[in-house]
């Protein structure tokens, strides 16, 4: 191309839809240099400038004839360019952060952009670069790429990301780029440049110094320190381990802990310590719930449902941070927490559920809680047949003669839709044990009468009794021992 | 709480026995430091006294006797409710019997105290000390953890030295009850 005529042709498209087409001015042109610009077989053929760039309509593909002819004070000159989808490169526009913000509580950045969907004739894929840089010294600590889809309309985008450094202690920069993948597209295809930089630093507003704080975390995670402080740190330690330290900006250092191990119940102490102060953090650092363990719901009277169960491996976080146990029941969606208060000793939990009425069936779920997790164990109960009775009390024996006496007893329950299954221990000096087994049916007010017959005349008898139910589950306690003199023989 | 023993010097060789036994740090400062994990560090030299957390020595030998006893019990009571606090901010697995001890201890003290001002005729205002069971100061937001723990550290450092200065002002007291 003669440089006494317009040369280097080029053009570029942010958006498919127009061509941004520039080229050098002849040699000596001055300021007054007027071009006609005529593309060959366009509805719009000419166009008339004065400078060296134009921007027309995105043209279809294949060949194109274009010249310029530049009219200037001493004379003019002629270019023909051929121009081809191909020689065209697509440069999307710089995309821009409109927000970005942090959860410092959990060391989050969130983004937010827009990525001018609308601006394109039809959907094309996207690929987005984000980089994220740490320190004045811009250190890059992420790279991610993600994949869009453009569509007729602009759309916002969302993401974020978990910082493993505190974002209090250190400025972080976030910027943005894109890669228009589009598949229609022939020509050369270009990352846009980056966006402007969009930065998030952390404004003091208390003595905390040391993040992150009162944190709960996995045994065996990676975790990260940081010390906000004006005064020189001169050292860091986790527990009894000193650590060494990361400098950042200004004073403030950080340390890196790896595979961290479970805490202490009040948890491990991470200390900075200056020449005049000390600065610190607590970690605790424990287990999610286990699944509880030999989860059982059995009543003792028909009218509250006991459930107990066993924690499995101890989670190490106690206090505010200990493991909550909700039991939840499905059909009447009903739900109780526990509460310190319920029973328990450190291996088994228990809590009470209160019957429903003309519900037997019962489908309990016991969800275990944690800051770092959840569990749950589930079962299926009919109460009427997990009965374990209180033991028998005010337990009597009154003749009836000198063969039969009546037994009584009061079995707290209310007992009416079942049948219980009771069973008498006699005993009788210098005679073998016997126990008799009855049936008895079941009363709302608890108190029990029985008459044990065929006893011999005159002599001292020990009984006492127990009681399940029908559908056994378990036998009560005996009850108290009866001795008694049965009556003369008339 | 058991009635006051009219007898000068041994009420006064009790307080001085129970406040030798009270000023060791080993009845509940240094337990506190192991189970907040605070002795794995060092750290003894930050967990110090905060100033004016507790009267200080020069102020306790300058007050006279019922001053003195009056500034005791009423120090000893502010005592009673951080302590409160302190077992509020511990978790429920992890009971700090020296705490429960301690508590004991300085009620037992304080009821010493009641009658040695008893004794010196300025017993009105000290009160005897009952426990009320159960009721404690409402719980007060605490800062993060760690200041918890350093808190905790200074205010016990405190109660240990405030013990061992008052011990030494009972040990200048002459032997009659005479009244300054």
């Amino acid at each position: 191309q003669k440089k006494g005529a317009p040369h280097d042709l080029k053009c570029i498209t942010n958006n498919l839809q127009v061509w941004d087409c520039s080229w050098k001015a002849p040699s000596g042109a001055g300021q007054g240099t007027v071009y006609d610009i005529c593309i060959e077989s366009r509805s719009h053929p000419c166009y008339r400038l004065n400078k060296t760039n134009i921007k027309i309509p995105a043209l279809l593909p294949g060949d194109h004839e274009i010249t310029i002819h530049s009219i200037h004070d001493f004379g003019s000159s002629r270019s023909k360019f051929i121009l081809n989808e191909k020689n065209v490169s697509l440069i999307p526009d710089t995309p821009e952060i409109f927000n970005l913000s942090a959860d410092f509580s959990n060391s989050t950045l969130y983004l937010k952009w827009n990525d001018k969907g609308s601006a394109f004739p039809h959907h094309s894929n996207v690929i987005w670069e984000i980089k994220i840089l740490r320190k004045e010294s811009m250190e890059l600590v992420k790279l991610v790429t993600l994949n869009t889809a453009l569509s007729d309309e602009d759309t916002v985008h969302h993401w974020s990301w978990v910082s493993d450094m505190p974002l209090e202690c250190v400025t972080h920069y976030v910027g943005i780029r894109c890669y228009v993948d589009d598949l229609h597209f022939s020509g050369h295809k270009e990352w846009s440049d980056w966006s402007p930089l969009k930065n998030i630093s952390w404004t003091p507003d208390s003595q905390t110094k040391v993040f992150p704080q009162d944190k709960v975390i996995l045994v065996g995670s990676d975790i990260t320190f940081c010390c906000v402080s004006q005064e020189k740190v001169l050292s860091a330690q986790i527990g009894q381990t000193s650590c060494p330290l990361i400098h950042l900006d200004g004073e403030n250092v950080a340390i890196k802990i790896h595979n961290i191990s479970v805490s202490e119940n009040s948890g491990t102490n991470v200390v900075f310590t200056t020449e005049e102060n000390i600065f610190g953090t607590v970690i605790f650092v424990g287990y999610p719930p286990d699944t509880p363990q030999n989860l059982n719901c059995e009543t003792h009277d028909l009218k509250e449902i006991i459930c107990t169960w066993s924690a499995g491996r101890p989670t190490a976080l106690v206090g505010p941070r200990k493991t909550s146990y909700t039991l939840f029941e499905s059909f009447s969606e009903k739900h109780v927490r526990f509460k310190r208060v319920d029973v328990s000793t450190k291996e088994s939990y228990q809590l009470l559920f209160q019957m429903l009425p003309n519900q037997e069936i019962y489908n309990f779920t016991l969800n275990a809680r944690n800051p770092l997790g959840r569990s749950e164990a589930a079962i299926l109960v009919n109460v009427t047949e997990k009965v374990y009775p209180h033991t028998p009390t005010a337990f009597k024996v009154k003749d009836i003669n000198s063969t039969a006496v009546t037994l009584s007893w009061h079995l707290p329950g209310n007992f009416a839709k079942i049948n219980l299954l009771c069973q008498v221990e006699i005993n009788k000096t210098n005679s073998a044990q016997e126990w008799r087994n009855v049936t008895i049916k079941g009363v709302e007010n608890s108190n029990y009468l029985l008459v044990v017959d065929k006893l011999n005349p005159y002599t001292i008898y020990t009984f006492r009794i127990r009681c399940s139910t029908e559908t056994f589950w378990k036998w009560s306690k005996w009850s108290n021992k009866k001795q008694h003199l049965t009556t003369e023989a008339v | 709480m058991g009635g006051c023993s009219g007898d000068y010097q041994a009420l006064l060789g009790q307080l001085q026995q129970q406040m030798a036994l009270m000023q060791d740090t080993s009845t509940l400062l240094d337990p506190f430091m192991r189970l907040e994990g605070l002795d794995k560090l060092r750290f003894s030299e930050h967990c110090t006294e905060r100033p004016g957390a507790f009267p200080s020595d020069n102020a306790l030998r300058t007050l006279g006797r019922r001053d003195f006893l009056r500034m005791l019990s009423s120090t000893l009571q502010r005592v009673l409710h951080r302590l409160a606090v302190l077992q509020q901010h511990l978790p429920e697995t992890q009971d700090l019997e020296e705490l429960g001890v301690a508590r004991w201890n300085i009620l037992g003290l304080k009821n010493n105290i009641y009658c040695m001002s008893q004794l010196l005729g300025g017993a009105s205002e000290l009160a005897p000390t009952t426990a009320a069971p159960g009721t404690s100061p409402p719980p007060t937001p605490a800062p993060d953890a760690f200041q918890s723990k350093l808190q905790g550290c200074r205010f016990l450092h405190g109660y240990h030295r405030f013990l061992h200065s008052a011990r030494r002002v009972f040990s200048q007291w002459g032997s009659s009850p005479s009244r300054r």
